[in-house]
């Protein structure tokens, strides 16, 4: 089963037979047929879909997802919707204490996935630098481990400072190219922060196929606020993977990123997007047995869906290395 | 959980031979010769295929068969193939 990435501008997405059918400038540059197709992701703008294509995914459940550097969106069906009970239980227990524990697990788990990353894209050199961000991270992670009257505050401000010390220390070590300078999220300019957003967008469509799978509601989260259109619970969800999984690859290429002027992304495009997709595939122990990320992914958000029904525990998924 | 397999078919009627090959396609096979398809099958597509037979071949005039095989390893015995034409499956695929 496969996921297909759609980059270019100008393609036209069809469907001949039970095929989907890619063209560019009137002539097939590919098909595949839809049985094994997971998921659609169309990542550019100015690419076409004909109505016979989308009624066809939607029998067959596959998802289709539209990202640009600005906005997402999503078509999928409704058939989810069985899972209504699962839904009914997640809305109580955002409300509850519950909901902060599981805010205080993620973010748990995404500062020891960051702290790995640290560690492993610099297990080539030692210093009292390296010493310092290990020693903040852990006392970070013991600090919301040990907090008994837990609050939502609390958990993001760990979160936050423990951010700052992890760009920081990736700027400062040059894992990162030199046009580095900060985080930031939306129309940014800069070519490091714009492969991680479109990486994290990557990510962002795997946890929300995960999510509708398991009948979750990707717009009601613990951690982030709230909001109309703003999609919490997959950002909550996320926290955990994002280092492992983009921020590893982006410090990957960061010699060919830092070759690269932000106007010419589109030419590592392919490379980022392919080595992510390779992680999602590459197998990892998980319960004894040796399974792809993104099964393992599925199975932990199956795992918050549990939670959410009071059946079991959550623990985060921790990469070793 | 899925298996090589090659197809061939030899179907006289132009109508069902067509039709017979777009369904094959379908189930993700590829044509490597002009009545040959290879691919990578589940148990469940393989009975399929055999229902397929049963649709659009004569027991007269028509004559098809499925065999399990290890094509991406046995390049050698063949000629005018490379590793391309029978990669194995990836999980994605960036157009």
């Amino acid at each position: 089963m496969k996921h297909i990435i759609v980059n270019n501008y100008g393609m036209f997405l069809g469907l001949k037979s039970q095929r989907l059918t890619i063209k560019q400038d009137g002539s097939i540059k590919n098909e595949i047929a839809l049985n094994r197709i997971k998921t659609i992701q169309v990542l550019s703008r100015g690419i076409s879909l004909s109505s016979d294509l989308i009624n066809s995914c939607s029998q067959r459940g596959i998802k289709i997802f539209f990202n640009t550097f600005n906005s997402f969106s999503a078509l999928h069906t409704l058939y989810e919707h069985k899972s209504v009970m699962v839904r009914k239980y997640q809305f109580e227990k955002c409300e509850l204490i519950e909901g902060l524990e599981l805010a205080r697990t993620l973010i748990i788990g995404k500062l020891k996935n960051q702290r790995a990353t640290l560690l492993y894209s610099s297990r080539g050199f030692e210093n009292e630098f390296k010493h310092n961000v290990i020693e903040k991270f852990d006392k970070s992670i013991s600090q919301l481990k040990n907090k008994k009257d837990i609050s939502k505050d609390f958990i993001l401000g760990i979160e936050g400072v423990s951010a700052s010390y992890y760009f920081e220390y990736l700027k400062s070590m040059e894992l990162l190219p030199r046009s580095f300078k900060y985080r930031t999220k939306r129309h940014s300019e800069e070519i490091t922060n714009i492969a991680l957003n479109y990486g994290y967008a990557i990510l962002f469509n795997f946890i929300y196929k995960a999510c509708i799978n398991a009948g979750l509601e990707p717009y009601y989260g613990v951690l982030h606020s709230v909001r109309s259109a703003k999609p919490s619970l997959i950002l909550d969800i996320m926290e955990e993977y994002r280092s492992f999984v983009v921020d590893r690859n982006v410090i990957k290429l960061r010699s060919k990123l830092s070759k690269t002027k932000a106007e010419n992304f589109d030419k590592i495009k392919k490379e980022l997007a392919t080595n992510i997709l390779k992680t999602l595939s590459k197998k990892y122990k998980y319960n004894h047995r040796k399974l792809t990320l993104e099964s393992i992914i599925q199975r932990q958000v199956y795992k918050v869906s549990g939670y959410f029904c009071s059946q079991n525990k959550y623990k985060s998924y921790i990469f070793r290395w | 959980m899925y298996t090589q397999i090659i197809v061939g078919y030899d179907i006289s009627e132009t109508k069902k031979r067509n039709k017979f090959f777009d369904e094959l396609k379908d189930l993700g096979l590829v044509s490597i010769q002009k009545s040959v398809f290879w691919g990578y099958v589940l148990p469940s597509e393989k009975r399929v295929i055999k229902e397929l037979f049963k649709k659009y071949c004569q027991i007269e005039t028509d004559k098809a068969f499925i065999v399990n095989v290890t094509l991406d390893k046995d390049l050698n015995d063949s000629f005018g193939y490379d590793n391309e034409d029978f990669s194995h499956p990836e999980s994605f695929e960036i157009v």
